[in-house]
């Protein structure tokens, strides 16, 4: 007699990855949300990887002053123009997209599966566990994200690590809220009921049931609100509370050249345009996210 | 007798999807007399909802198109017009009464104001045409300007409720709820599904429309509720002098309520018959098929026959039978052609080689 | 014990009621909605007993205290003699013997697993090796009708008769002994409704099963059961032989109730002359006495006071009504 095999059969993975580009060839708006989103990716990974053996993969050295004429506008040697110290900053935007993008994913990534658990076990369990739970998220929920920051920054200093700390933690119970959400849709669904007949433990189904059927949404918001992260951290190293001097970071490159919008107007405009170009191509990676898996 | 109401001619719709095209209606005919009570019966997927759609001009058009066919009302084809003309035949000559009752009512207004709305913009329409129309309420509520036209219509409000008081109780006790000044001031989810359906169908009799659709007006409600308001509606066909055109998938209520019967499948009519001659000697293998699927007794002195197979697909055209792959009856020229709809009996048409052609 | 060999599972005194919070005062006493109010029944084993009411009458609420998915207030489920409970030892074996069929194919699948994985998942725990675990899954598949191909297959990509039979497949993996069928087929087509009906049946014969049907449809408890309860407004009102109660109902809320079932038979068309007035009631403020006092032709004043007690009309078919003599 022909037996069906249980398990996950071989060719699944490429079968996801034929569909996911299936996907993004349709959508116009995901399409190019992804490559932007790509681009950003690369080259981080790249300047990282590269910095790792001591290899610098931009065009001048990013922290050398002097490389080129003071204050010049874009030019082919150039192409996003010098500083006031003569440092090159395109050299500087590329060196900086590791730390800037990474904060968004670190962020992000903490805050998803933080929020995730405490949100869908406090759903799934009810009662005075849910409440308990959901009190202490709107404690979370009540920080002020910049004004945490700089009492962060006060007490234990300044830098990269501290404030992604500090936006870790005002930045995941949206993500409770949401999954919680979404975990109350999925209990009222019959499946459930049935893994409950079955005699499958509360976390198995929380594990096997409840979170692969939640993530979808939770992915979509995820994508959309990493662009809120590059941001409010562009902000807080705007005010000069992340990264010290003289490493380049795309906030604090706005903040140091507002002075020359005037003078000098491609100063403060590539940074400022880079940020904008990350927080839409997360945007519309999001967008075209949703809308493709909503048909499905 | 009196007339044929509503002429369906030769109609056929077809939706434009990503998937390709779903040829939903494929040259339906048929007709509903006046002071009748038809049903359109079929399983889903055969095409009854578009059908209903289609005669209300409540197709939804990007996807989908009337790609032939008249529906001729009262001289008029309906098919033909375009959205502004058809808007004047809407919710006045041909009432629409669908099926989840809490949707199609908006739950933040009270039941008082929503027919209010209804009966104002009927009163309006009577106003606006040549006959003079005395309604010292209608003064009251609108102002008109100068050149003595209407001025612009309001959203429900309590003055409209208040203005159309007696009009609302009437129109409530028609569809016999009981204490209808108490449910003036009800919302919609505090009344009971039936009370809801009740309140639709006072809505679209309010405009005294000609022929009131209802699309599985009874589905969503209990078998209880469902009878009352079915004997309802057939009340209310006298009373009002309305014909109805009822779509269902339940054959059994198309048998208790229905004058004629209209049974279609894959997007075509396959019998249409007077509702006593469909069911004493179905015709259709189809139709034959569906009541043998019925439970009608117990499992040992009954004997259910499913059909074997499946409802076809609609995505393409082909010049043969839809029914052809299930049909215990088949024969060569049923792959090969697509019959027509004939009169086998007296008032009882059937689309099948069976009978000839 | 001759009651477990005969009654694979009875209910006793069985109620559920749930607290309503209304307004914002949180020590006022919370109102009760009493969906099940003390019902109580036999379950012969190897045969269909249908559970038949309208919506709100508790039918639903009946089979998730049954299989203590919401336990009851009060109450006992017994199963092959033993008392059911929902916590240990007692509620595994409750999930070994007793599964349920829902009403909603969409809603009892879940989309992100493949048919024969989800067919699988009663087996979760069984000690045996994989392959005799793909064998249970492929023999369960084949007996509802099913082919290999469908069982790599999603639950979107298939029919809701098929997702209904996938349903089916899944509660009989682990050989239960009862089931529970929540209008099994309420949401699918006619022709497709047939087709799972006979399926039931042949199962039913095949594994010696004992069906609870939950149903509106009197049609679909009229063929495929052998005993009926009508449930109305949290009560069982009348239950006895099928047969009996669909040819010979006593109970005025019974009578009412079949008289408004539509027929396909031309020459039986009733319908139309049924009288029946009102509607379900609120659970909340049931009617006080017989809770179907306010829509009964035959009520007197004792009905508006005093609970009917069941009165044996012929053997095995009761009713709770003060006055059955006169729907003799």
């Amino acid at each position: 007699m022909p037996v069906v095999p249980l398990g996950r059969p071989r060719d699944k993975r490429a079968k996801a990855v034929r569909s996911a580009i299936g996907l993004l060839r349709e959508n116009k708006t995901a399409l190019a949300g992804a490559v932007i989103v790509a681009v950003f990716a690369l080259t981080a990974v790249a300047v990282y990887v590269a910095s790792l053996f001591g290899i610098t993969l931009t065009p001048y050295n990013p922290i050398q002053q002097d490389v080129g004429p003071l204050l010049a506008p874009p030019s082919l040697a150039h192409p996003f123009g010098t500083d006031l110290l003569g440092r090159d900053i395109f050299s500087r935007i590329i060196a900086a997209t590791p730390n800037d993008f990474a904060i968004g994913l670190v962020v992000i990534g903490f805050s998803l599966v933080v929020g995730t658990l405490v949100g869908s076990y406090a759903a799934f369990r009810g009662g005075l566990l849910d409440e308990a739970l959901m009190r202490v998220t709107d404690i979370f929920f009540a920080l002020p994200a910049l004004v945490l920051a700089m009492a962060i920054g006060v007490a234990l200093g300044r830098g990269i690590g501290n404030m992604t700390i500090a936006l870790m933690i005002v930045w995941w119970p949206p993500y409770a809220r949401l999954a919680r959400g979404e975990t109350l849709k999925i209990s009222h669904q019959n499946f459930i009921d049935a893994a409950r007949l079955f005699h499958l433990s509360r976390l198995r189904i929380l594990l096997k049931h409840v979170i692969p059927n939640i993530t979808t949404t939770l992915l979509v918001y995820a994508t959309l609100d990493v662009g809120t992260v590059i941001v409010v951290y562009s902000g807080l190293s705007y005010l000069g509370l992340a990264v010290t001097p003289p490493a380049p970071d795309w906030g604090e490159m706005v903040s140091s050249y507002q002075a020359y919008t005037i003078s000098a107007p491609w100063l403060p405009l590539f940074p400022g345009v880079i940020i904008a170009l990350g927080v839409i191509g997360f945007s519309l990676l999001g967008d075209g996210l949703r809308d493709a898996l909503e048909v499905s | 007798m009196a007339g044929t109401l509503l002429s369906v001619r030769d109609l056929s719709v077809v939706y434009q999807t990503k998937l390709g095209r779903l040829f939903a209606l494929d040259r339906v005919n048929f007709d509903v007399e006046k002071n009748k009570f038809v049903a359109v019966v079929g399983e889903s997927g055969c095409g009854k909802s578009t059908l209903a759609l289609s005669i209300i001009g409540l197709l939804p058009s990007p996807p989908a198109r009337i790609t032939n066919g008249e529906i001729e009302y009262k001289g008029a084809n309906l098919a033909q017009l375009d959205e502004k003309q058809r808007r004047k035949y809407r919710g006045t000559e041909l009432a629409m009464v669908f099926q989840e009752p809490l949707t199609s009512l908006n739950p933040v207004y009270r039941i008082g104001d929503q027919i209010a709305e209804a009966i104002a913009l009927r009163e309006r329409r009577e106003m606006g045409s040549l006959e003079t129309v005395e309604s010292e309420v209608m003064q009251k509520t609108y102002s008109t300007r100068s050149s003595g036209t209407p001025s612009r219509f309001r959203f429900p409000s309590r003055g409209l409720a208040k203005a159309f008081h007696k009009e609302i109780v009437s129109a409530l006790k028609q569809v016999r709820i009981p204490d209808p000044e108490q449910v003036i001031e009800r919302y919609p989810f505090e009344l009971s599904g039936g009370m809801n359906q009740r309140v639709m169908i006072a809505m679209a009799l309010s405009e005294r429309p000609a022929l009131l659709i209802a699309d599985e007006p009874t589905t969503a409600l209990d078998v209880t509720t469902q009878a009352q308001v079915l004997k309802l509606m057939r009340l209310l066909m006298h009373e009002a002098n309305t014909s109805i055109l009822l779509i269902t998938h339940d054959l059994a209520v198309a048998n208790e309520v229905a004058d004629r019967v209209v049974v279609m499948y894959g997007g075509d009519v396959v019998e249409d018959s007077e509702v006593d001659g469909l069911f004493r000697e179905p015709m259709h293998p189809y139709s034959k098929g569906l009541l043998s699927c019925i439970p009608a007794g117990a499992k040992d002195d009954t004997v259910l026959n499913p059909i074997p197979g499946n409802v076809p697909s609609l995505t393409s055209l082909s010049d043969e039978c839809k029914y052809a792959t299930r049909c215990p009856f088949v024969m060569d020229v049923c792959t090969k052609k697509k019959p027509e709809l004939l009169e086998t009996k007296k008032n009882h048409n059937a689309a099948c080689f069976l009978y000839g052609r | 014990m001759e009651d477990s060999r005969d009654q694979i599972l009875k209910v006793v005194n069985l109620r559920k009621y749930y607290p309503i919070r209304r307004g914002f005062n949180p020590f006022s006493p919370a109102k009760l909605v009493k969906a099940v109010d003390d019902v109580s029944l036999e379950v012969p084993t190897g045969k269909t007993i249908a559970i038949v009411g309208e919506s709100g009458c508790g039918k639903s609420t009946l089979a998730r205290t049954i299989t203590m998915l919401s336990p009851p207030t009060s109450g006992d489920v017994i199963l092959e003699g033993e008392k059911v409970s929902h916590k240990g030892r007692k509620l595994k074996k409750l999930h070994k013997d007793v599964q349920m069929v829902f009403q909603d194919p969409d809603s009892s699948l879940d989309p992100r697993i493949r048919i024969k994985d989800l067919i699988a998942e009663p087996l979760w725990d069984l000690e045996a090796s994989k392959e005799a675990k793909e064998s249970m899954v492929t023999k369960s598949l084949l007996s509802v009708g099913l082919t290999e191909e469908h069982a790599e297959r999603f639950p979107t990509q298939i029919s809701g008769g098929q997702k209904q039979r996938v349903a089916i497949a899944r509660a009989m993996a682990s050989q239960p002994k009862l089931v529970i069928l929540d209008e099994p087929t309420s949401a699918l087509d006619a022709s497709v409704q047939a087709q799972i009906l006979k399926l039931l049946l042949q199962l039913q014969k095949e594994f010696n099963l004992t069906y609870i049907l939950i149903t509106h449809n009197l049609a679909v408890a009229h063929y495929l059961s052998d005993s009926m309860a009508v449930m109305y407004a949290g009560n069982i009102v009348e239950h006895g032989p099928t047969k009996e109660i669909v040819s010979k109902p006593r109970h005025p809320y019974t009578i009412a109730l079949i008289s408004s079932v539509p027929t396909a038979d031309p020459n039986n068309r009733k319908i139309l002359t049924t009288e029946i007035i009102g509607e379900v009631p609120s659970a909340l403020d049931p009617p006080s006495g017989c809770k179907f006092h306010p829509r009964c032709p035959f009520a007197e004043k004792r009905c508006e006071t005093e609970v009917p007690e069941e009165r044996e009309i012929s053997p095995g078919h009761f009713a709770a009504c003060h006055f059955l003599e006169k729907t003799a």
